[in-house]
Formats: C-alpha cells, structure tokens, sequence
C-alpha cells in the first residue's frame, strides 16, 4: 500500500531531521538542556505550596453556581468545627464548670482571631448570635446563652445549664450528653478585600497551635474542616517526599543489578530526575503551585521515565554486545526506538489533555502537569540520554559482556517457556483467561462508587488524628460533619407569607424523612419554637402562624447570623445534616430534593389560579438577574471602587429592582441545590460520573489512532489495546472490590496508569513485528522479543510495582489507595503485554508488508 | 355525594351552624393554596413526629398530630400506622365515643370525624380564613360531641357533626382561649382554659358556671379525681387538686383576665374548702395527664418531664424520662405509658 510507502519515508525523514542535531551537535545540544535542566531547577526551588477548597470544586456545575450565587449569604461549606469534650464525660462530668466554660471562651476568642476565619460566622455557647427564647407568664423573653453578667459562680453554672436547655442547642453546640461543646466558623479562602488567596495550611497550623495550648488531659479538643485537611496532609508530605526517595535507591539497586554497571544504571534514573526537574520547573514556570493532592504525577512521570530509560538502555546493551561502539551503539538504539518511543509518550500526552474535559480545576492542574512532565520525558530521554550514551564506557567490554551473557542466560528458560503461549492451545487457554477477567470487571464495575466510601476524609486512613476527630465529634453531637445545604430561593420578605414559610416547613419535613438524613434544620425549626413561646408554650403553638404579622414576629426572631436565612429574607438555608457521604446516600438525597421540589412546585401553581408556570419563571429570572445586580454593588462597594462605576452598578440594580417588583404574585418556593460539603461532593460525583466513561473513552480514541499510525493494520492495535482495556477495566473491579472511590484523587490515575502500558505493548509489538518481517515465525519472533524487549518490560514491571509498594506505608490513605492501583496497572500491564499480547498476535498478528520502523 | 349536598344546605340555611363547606371556595380565585384543604402526606417518620394528642378507642390507640397525621396503633403503641386523613391541619385533640366514633380538631378550626375506629376521616369543619384552632374535642356518643377553641370558640353537635352549633354562653363572651373539654364519671363537663379558667356543668352543657381558680396562668387540662373531683394543670409546674369541682367559688366571666385577675379568695381559704396546690418538682409547664391502672396517676410537660402522683397527696415526684423533648399527651394502659410530644411517640413501661 502506498499508505506503507509514505509512513516509512515519513519515519526515515523525521530520524534525518532529529539526527543531526541531536549527534553531530551534540556538545551544543548537551550545554543548551544543561542550561535549561539547571533553569528549571531554579524554578522548581521557588516553587509554592497551593492548596485550596474553591479549586477542587466543579464550579461551572449547577449546583456550584448555586453556590456562588448565594455564598454571601450563605458562605461556601468551607468551614471549620472546634469541639471541646470533657474526656471524663462517661462519669457524668459536664462542662458547666469554671474550668470548661473558661477554655471555651478562650479558644472561641482564639478562633475567632484564625486568619481567613469569617468573625460574622463565628458561633458558640460565648458568640452573642446563640440565644435562647423562654416563655414567661405573660410573654416571651430572650436572652444570651451566656449571661451578659456572666461571672463563673455555681448559680450561673445552673443558669446556662437551663439556658442551654432552652435554647435547643443540644447536638448542635453542645453534646447530647453535655460533656462537650463546639465552636463553628467559615473559612474565607480568598480575602474579600484584596481577593487574595489565604494559605490554608496556615490556618490549619494555627489551629493546631489552639490544641497545643488548650488541649489538657480532661478536656480533649477536635477540629475538623477541609482547612484541617489541607494542613494534615501537607504535613505528611515529608515523609512522602522520603518515599519518593526510597523508590529512587530501590530502582538504582535495581536497574545496577539488571544492566550490570552502576554508572550505565545511573543513566535512566539521572534523566528520568531531570525530567522530574523539568516538570516541576515548567509546572511553576506557567504559574501553577504544587497541590499536596497532586503528589502523586512526579511519581508517575518518574515511573514512565525509567521505563523508556531502561528500554533504550536495554537496546544500547545489546548493540555493545555486538562490539558497537558506544556512539554507533546510541545511534542505532536512537534509530530504533526514537520513533515508537516518542508515539508512546505522544500517545500519552494526548490521553492526559482529555483529562482537561473535566471541569475541576485541581483535575486539569494533574492533567497540564502531567503533560508537561511527559515533554520533558520526550526531552530528556530522546535528546538527553542518547547524549551521554555516546560518552559513557562500560570499562572493561569483555568483562562487561561475559556478565550480560550470564544474565541473559538467567532468563532464557522463562522467555522459552514463556513464548509457547503464542502456540494456539496456550493462546486459547490465555484468551479465555483473559475473558473470565474482563467478565469479573464487567460484573464489578456497576458497584464501583463514585465519590467517597468511609466516614470522614479519605484522604486520610481511619485512624488518622483527622478521622478519629470526626468521629468524635460524630458520636457526640447530632448535626455530624457532613451537611448538604439547599437554598430555597423566593421573594423579598417571604417571612412575611405563610404560603411560602409551609413550604419551607413541608420540605424541612420531606428531607427529615429522606433515607440518608440525620437531621433538618431551617429557620422554621426556630421560628416554630418562638411562635410557641408567644402561646403560653404550648406544644400545638410550635408551627408557623398562618397570621401574616405573627409570622413575621415569629420569624424576625431568628438573627440572620444564624445562617438560616439572609439580609433581603428571599434566600432560606435548609442545612440536611446526612448520616455520611457515601455516593448512593448523596445521589438519594439530591434526588429526593429535586422530587419535592418539581412536584412541589407543579402542585402549587396548579392550586393557584393567579399565577402560571410561565409568570414564575419570568419572576425567578427577574429575581436573579436582581440579585447579581445587588451582589455586583456590594461586591464594588466594599473594594472601594471608582464612585462612578458604583452609581452604574446601583442604577442597574434599581433597574432590575423595578422590573422585579412588576412581579407581585406569588410563585413557589425554588429549592435549589447546593452548597455545604456534601453539596460540594454531589456536584463533583455528578461531574465526575458524567465525564468518567467519556475521558477514558477519549483516551482510547487517541490510543487507537496512534497505535494504527504505528503499527498500519487492525491486528496490531488489537494486539496492543485488547490487554490495556482489559487492565483497565480489571482496575475498575480492583477499585471496587478494594472500596477506592472514583473520585478527584484516582481519577487521573486510572487515565494517566494507562500510559504505562501503552508502552509496553507499543516495545512490546514493534520488536514482533520486527521478527515477523525478518521472516521469524511467531513463537521465535515473540521469544527474541521476550529476550530483547520482554525483558525491560518485566524489569520495569517490577520495579516500578516495587516502588510503590512503600506507599502503602504511607501516612496518607489516598496515597496508599494510588499506590496499590499503581502497582496494579504497572504489574497487570506487564502481564498483559508479555502473555495476552502474544496470545493475541496468534490470531491477529501479520507480518508488516514493509520494512517496520524498528527494524534494522 | 348527598352527605355534601346536605352539609351546604346546612351551611346556608343556619347562620349558628359552622358546616364542612363553610370555606368551600365559590368560584373565588385561589391565591394562597394553603386555602384548600389538601390529604395529609403519609410520611415514614410520622411517629416520630409532633405528635399533640393520644387516645384509646376500645383497644386501639389513636394518635394526632402536626401535617393532619393521624396514628393508630393495635399493639399498645409498639408500632403505627399512619392514616389517611382529608387535611393537612396540625391536629390538636382526638377523642372516642367508642371503639368506632370519633372526632379530631385542630389549626383553622378543622374538624375531622371518623366512624370507623379511625381508618377513614371525613372534614366537617375547616376554616383558614381566620386561621384559628379548636384545642380540644369531646366525643360522649355517636351523635353527640363538644369542641373548645382559641378566643372562646364553643361547638357542640348532637347529630352525628353534621351541624355544629355555637354554643354562646357566658363563659366564651370575653374570648378567653378554651383549651380542654373532659367529662367527669358524674357526667359534669368541665372546660378548662387561659386565665385560670375552669367552667363546669352539671345539666349536659345547658347552663355553664365558672370557678375561681386564684391563678392567672393557663390551665391546659383536666384529670378527673374520684366521682366529682379535679386535678388540674398548666404553666410554670402549676397543678391543683379540688375534692369536687363545684367546691370552687363561682365568679363573673367578665372578671376573667389574664394580667390583672384578683383573686376574691386566697390560698389558704380555697385550700380550707378543698381546693389544693400541687407541689410539681420543676417550674415547667405540664400538658398532659392520665389515670394509671392503679388509681394514682402521672403526668407529663416540657422537656420530657414525667411525674406520678396519688389521690390525695399534694405533691408530684419525678420519674426518669426517656426523652428531654417535651410532651403533650399520654395514656396509660395496663402498665405501660404511651407519650407523644414534640419527636413524637414514647412507650414508657411502669416499673
């Protein structure tokens, strides 16, 4: 075919334009990557931790924008819980004594003085906004918690006692059994003022430093929130930094014993270091920062460095074997292999941009870093090291060669018996195996959860100080740490309408009974409380009054700093505290709360003969593009901005406000997902979801592509791609049989682990086909390859799967998680290319009609 | 259906008579849908839900509250079933004739009637526009009931709830809440409500007379003592006791007020002709009570108090509670308590 004709030459005219350069220059072209390694080793150094909340957040989701549209009102789930619990509490030992009450307002003032903590948010038994309201004979009374005269003294123990009592704090502020007390607050990540961002691990340090100080061995402290988090796992990152290291002296060891010289094994790990640098370095160079959540990409790109170091290292051994010298020996390996090297790392690139498609920035940060790590590999390992291959001597050659014979020797019966499988009987029997597999993954992958399985943070292991704080403070109060808020957005002074406020009592109600849900709260829940204590106390008096000025009375209440409800009244938060964060919990509750709020809305315009669904979507866009106007004028007024932009801002918002206000007629209430952590969490498992299957399917494609420009014909692609799905589609039953959700943190790996097997099987193929063509049959074709290239790619399948075996040790459970899917993929892959390829080229295989790339 | 058609003829034809069709919109223009009556949702958690009143109706127990739920419950309050039930009205009182009939009120003056143990409601009484609840029912037949309400609202039927009469006597002329009607074993009627009011009738409700209670607080409702007696009780751990409740001196409704009542009587005097203060351990309201199988009784209150008293005696003793969220209502059968309040149903077994 002329096709064949074209892609040979083609292949011929790249080798003649790189060549050059690279050999005949390759002083200049030496001191030029020097400069720029020792360039991108500057910039590595300056490179600056970046953790945040926003960025791991899908904010184009519906949800998100949810979120940003009512998070001055409502903050954004970023938040942080304080507990105190007296240790002794089993004895009955309460915490209405000088010593716990002293401590509690201490670290509240200490908490409230945390960089980036908003002060409004603030809220504990010593803020002013935790209030109770008591019924007295005649009237109501209301009241601080605390008592303004507060004095510690045995008579105010018991007053705040039956304050608390009264208030309706308990399993909120104060433990169900009264030993413990919490402090909540809303981290702002980025400065209202100046819109810079806070450093998270900063905060967490600080409020690692309140525990130090207050924590005694009565009175035990807890602190939870994504904050914490960020701090926790930063913290770990030394050790994993120690790991990194280790893997590094493994593979030295290693590779010195596979290639036999320690200054040859020095070669694939010093360029596989260098594009570490070089990654790191154009990563900063962009303008990105280094994500604790992201450490696992310079393992990977360290990982597929070595593997095609140690397959050119592999090729240039053989060559010196055949008495070439060290030059001639780099440049024939460079003829060989640049070509499908370079397709298999441009291969790879090309899967890791799709990881682009998913809209979360912390995803598409691991994806650009990625990429740039895989063009710094194309570098370093196709410029840099056939480089110092031409300078490097393996001393004494006879020795040298005397000792490779012996390890040649070593595996010479494995590779004999290992090419029979691509004997027809062997090659069914593997096949078939192969397809018991992919069955077994096809059967595991509907329980493969989205999002995360275990309470607490999955990022770190359960007995983690983080995780056991969480369950301390999930066993003692009722509200737990996991909250999905919706918003239901109506009318300015809704309050004021009871038509709207038993909508809001109704879905409170709904959500209470939702499978999932611990508990509700609204400003009804308060609100109903009040109204009752207008009415001697009676409990047929805790509901919402239909009376609109009782209503009113009995909702005016509750403060907006309570988080309950905004400054206008047209934004009611309704805080769904769940019973964990499990997928199928959230997608439950998500569900249920856009049931209520379709049927909800459907049955009350269909009640009402004054509106229709029509009028009332013009009322809820009139009301939003309202409310961006007013958020627009606050937004400027606050960052002091030029007067007359400010007066622009304010007309516009007037003009908005009059176009509302032509709207008088009541609509439904809109319930309107969500924000709080498992808000967060539904709109990142439904993007993740969505995008799942398509990014992989995506990756396949450009696979494909590549894999048929390499190899020209179907049987090949099948050969290379058929055992790379089946790992990847045996991973998926790994992940779930093993309970690793898909989450932003696997994710890429699953996409990017892909990489390493293409590879293999691309190494793997060639050599085939390199076989075939000088007339071999297969099962000698695919014993030469076994002995040539099977061997790195067992070498490497080793070694790297030892690399990560020390991340199981790891102090960060999602680090632990990547490594055994890692040592998954790099071990199945190796097995897929050396067993189930062969098999597969059985059938599939044809000898190329032209000479093959690799050939020589 | 006839039994509508009737009902609006009813309502039309009696100015005296509140019918089912009172609020029935005539082809007025629904802007507030919370107008209409709508079915209560039946809902999983509706046992654990603001529960306001428990009854027996023969060896059923029958339970009401917030959202129109409505509970019955064959097996002594282990398990429920929730309702069907035509309104969504917090249901305050539920009462029995029998095992068969009876009535339950509530918010905008709903009032539901059932003929078949409670499985089946039917709506005779609904009234939104003024928004205002009945507290308490009294079904003493097939035909015959009572229901009280806020600012002196005062039913009564003696067919069944087809009509319901106003009843205009000088206890509801200054429009102090009623909060609870009960029957005494001698047949007086006794209404107890805001402002220390306690009002009894010893001809069936023809002819109401009002005693003086020497307290200015809500009574929230009645136990009957012996053949005639009272105990009663209401807000900030109030509870009294009279011998026989005609013993109270009679008093002008006019008098009645709420900030200002001066008691002709003092405490001392009232006790002399057998009306007595009952020491209740904590200053907390009591909503409810019942009579135990053994002759003492118990009652319950805010945050879940439970107390037990006997016949006689002039205090109340604490007993643990299984729950600090307040309670309404309890019946007592055999030895075991069933207590509904604010998150819903308690079985409490008697030691």
């Amino acid at each position: 075919m002329s096709d064949d004709k074209n892609q040979v030459t083609i292949t011929d005219r790249i080798l003649n334009v790189v060549i050059p350069p690279i050999y005949h220059h390759r002083v200049v072209t030496h001191i030029i990557l020097l400069a720029l390694t020792v360039f991108f080793g500057y910039q590595a150094s300056q490179i600056q931790p970046d953790a945040g909340f926003e960025k791991s957040i899908p904010q184009q989701h519906e949800y998100m924008q949810i979120r940003a549209k009512w998070a001055r009102d409502f903050g954004g789930g970023n938040t942080i819980l304080v507990s105190l619990i007296n240790r002794n509490g089993q004895d009955g030992e309460h915490i209405y004594n000088e010593e716990f009450l002293t401590k509690l307002s201490k670290v509240t003032d200490e908490v409230f003085f945390v960089e980036g903590v908003n002060r409004k948010s603030v809220t504990s038994l010593f803020t002013p906004n935790t209030r109770y309201i008591e019924v007295v004979e005649g009237g109501l009374a209301g009241e601080d918690v605390i008592p303004s005269d507060y004095v510690p003294n045995e008579k105010n123990f018991r007053r705040i006692r039956d304050n608390v009592g009264k208030a309706q704090i308990i399993g909120r502020l104060v433990t169900e059994s009264e030993n413990g007390a919490m402090i909540t607050a809303e981290i702002e990540e980025f400065d209202p003022f100046t819109g810079e961002k806070r450093d998270l691990k900063r905060i967490a340090d600080q409020l690692e430093e309140i525990r130090q100080k207050y924590q005694t061995e009565d009175i035990g402290i807890h602190i939870i929130g994504f904050a914490k988090v960020v701090g926790d796992v930063t913290d770990a990152i030394p050790k994993v930094i120690g790991f990194f290291f280790i893997a590094l002296v493994f593979t030295l060891v290693m590779l010195w014993m596979y290639l036999g010289s320690f200054k040859l094994s020095l070669l694939p790990l010093g360029s596989a270091i260098v594009a570490v640098i070089w990654e790191f370095g154009l990563f900063r160079f962009f303008g990105y920062g280094l994500d604790p959540f992201a450490i696992l990409v310079p393992f990977l790109i360290l990982s597929v460095s070595v593997s095609h170091g140690v397959q050119y290292a592999n090729a240039w051994v053989s060559e010196i074997f055949n008495d070439k010298s060290s030059y001639d020996a780099s440049l024939i390996t460079f003829r060989r292999l640049a070509i499908p090297g370079t397709t298999a790392l441009i291969t790879d690139v090309a899967g890791f941009l799709t990881i682009l498609l998913i809209d979360i920035d912390i995803i598409q940060e691991m994806a650009i870093n990625a990429t740039l790590g895989m063009a710094a590999i194309i570098v370093t390992n196709k410029m840099l090291m056939p480089i110092w291959l031409t300078y490097v001597s393996v001393g004494d050659i006879d020795k040298f060669k005397v000792g490779q014979a012996k390890r040649e020797q070593m595996g010479d019966g494995l590779w004999k018996f290992l090419a029979k499988g691509t004997r027809t009987g062997p090659a069914i029997v593997i096949i078939i195996l192969a397809g018991f597999a992919a069955a077994w993954g096809f059967y595991k992958y509907p329980q493969l959860q989205v999002g995360d399985a275990q309470a607490g943070v999955p990022e770190l292991w359960p007995e983690s100080r983080y995780n056991q704080d969480t369950d301390a403070i999930v066993n003692n109060f009722s509200i737990g740490a996991d909250i999905i808020t919706v918003i239901g957005e109506t009318q300015p002074e809704g309050n004021s309408h009871y038509q709207l406020m038993e909508q809001l009592d109704r879905f409170e109600w709904h959500m209470r009974n939702t499978a999932g849900v611990q508990s509700v709260i609204t400003l009804g829940t308060f609100a109903k409380l009040v109204n009752s204590g207008f009415q001697d106390g009676r409990l047929d008096a805790v509901r919402l009054p239909r009376n609109s000025f009782s209503l009113a009375q009995s909702t005016n209440y509750i403060p907006t700093t309570s988080g309950l409800w905004n400054d206008k009244r047209d934004g009611y938060a309704i805080h769904i505290f769940t019973k964990d964060h499990k997928a199928e919990t959230i997608i439950h509750i998500v569900d249920e709360v856009k049931k209520f709020n379709a049927e909800n809305k459907a049955n009350f315009i269909a009640l009402k003969d004054d509106v229709d669904e029509a009028y009332c979507d013009d009322k809820y866009a009139a009301a939003s593009v309202l409310k961006e106007a007013d958020d627009k004028v606050a937004i400027l007024t606050q960052a002091r901005s030029d007067q007359a932009v400010i007066d622009e801002a304010i007309a516009k918002s007037k003009d908005a406000a009059s176009e509302y206000s032509q709207f008088d007629k009541i609509c439904p209430m809109n319930f309107a997902l969500a924000t709080g952590n498992v808000g967060v969490m539904a709109a990142t498992n439904e993007v993740i979801k969505a995008k799942e299957i398509v990014t992989i399917a995506i990756v396949y494609v450009v696979i494909l592509i590549f894999m048929y420009l390499s190899f020209w014909q179907v049987g090949g692609v099948l050969c290379v791609v058929l055992p790379l799905s089946l790992v990847s589609l045996t991973a998926y039953g790994v992940m779930a049989e093993l309970q690793i959700g898909m989450k932003v943190a696997t994710l890429p790996v699953v996409a990017l682990a892909v990489g390493i097997g293409v590879d293999y099987g691309i190494y793997i193929y060639s050599t085939i086909q390199e076989g075939l063509y000088n007339g071999d049959d297969l099962e000698t074709a695919m014993y030469n390859t076994l002995r040539k290239t099977g061997k790195a790619v067992v070498f490497t399948g080793i070694t790297l799967g030892g690399g990560v075996i020390t991340w199981l040790w790891s102090d960060l459970k999602f680090q632990a998680d990547m490594g055994l899917m890692l040592l998954y993929m790099f071990t199945a892959n190796m097995f897929g290319a050396i067993l189930l390829l062969g098999a597969l080229a059985r059938f599939l295989a044809k000898p190329p009609k032209n000479k093959p790339a690799i050939a020589h | 259906m006839n039994r509508s058609m009737h009902l609006r003829t009813a309502v039309a034809g009696a100015l005296m008579c509140v019918g089912a069709g009172a609020s029935l919109p005539v082809a007025a223009e629904v802007t507030d849908p919370t107008m209409v009556l709508q079915p209560a949702e039946i809902m999983p958690l509706a046992a654990e839900s603001q529960l306001l009143d428990v009854t027996v109706a023969g060896t059923r127990l029958v339970a009401v509250g917030d959202k129109g739920h409505v509970l019955t419950s064959d097996d002594k309050g282990d398990t429920w079933v929730q309702q069907n039930v035509p309104a969504r009205q917090m249901l305050i009182s539920v009462d029995f004739a029998d095992s068969q009939n009876g009535w339950a009120v509530g918010h905008d003056s709903i009032i539901l009637r059932t003929r078949d143990g409670g499985e089946s409601w039917e709506s005779q009484n609904f009234d939104p526009e003024t928004g205002q609840p009945l507290y308490g029912v009294l079904a003493l037949s097939e035909t015959d009931a009572w229901a009280v309400g806020s600012f002196g609202k005062f039913f009564r039927t003696t067919d069944g709830g087809d009509n319901w009469e106003v009843q205009e006597v000088g206890i509801t002329e200054p429009g102090v809440h009623l909060i609870s009607i009960t029957q005494l074993p001698s047949g007086t009627l006794v209404v107890v409500g805001e402002a220390g009011m306690v009002a009894y009738s010893n001809d069936n409700g023809d002819n109401w007379n009002l005693g003086q209670t020497a307290y200015a607080g809500s009574y929230f409702g009645v136990l009957p003592m012996g053949n005639n007696g009272v105990m009663l009780y209401g807000l900030r751990g109030t509870a009294r006791s009279a011998v026989d409740v005609s013993v109270l001196p009679e008093m002008d409704p006019w008098d009645l007020d709420a900030f200002s009542i001066q008691s002709e009587w003092t405490d001392e005097e009232l006790a002399a002709i057998g009306y007595e203060n009952v020491a209740v351990p904590a200053a907390t309201a009591v909503f409810g009570g019942a009579i135990t199988y053994d002759g003492n009784y118990v009652m319950v209150g805010q945050n879940g108090s439970l107390y037990k008293g006997a016949p006689g005696k002039t205090e109340l003793t604490s007993v643990p509670s299984p729950t600090n969220k307040s309670l309404n209502s309890v019946v007592a059968l055999d030895d075991r308590l069933i207590a509904v309040g604010l998150s819903g149903v308690q079985v409490i077994e008697l030691q």
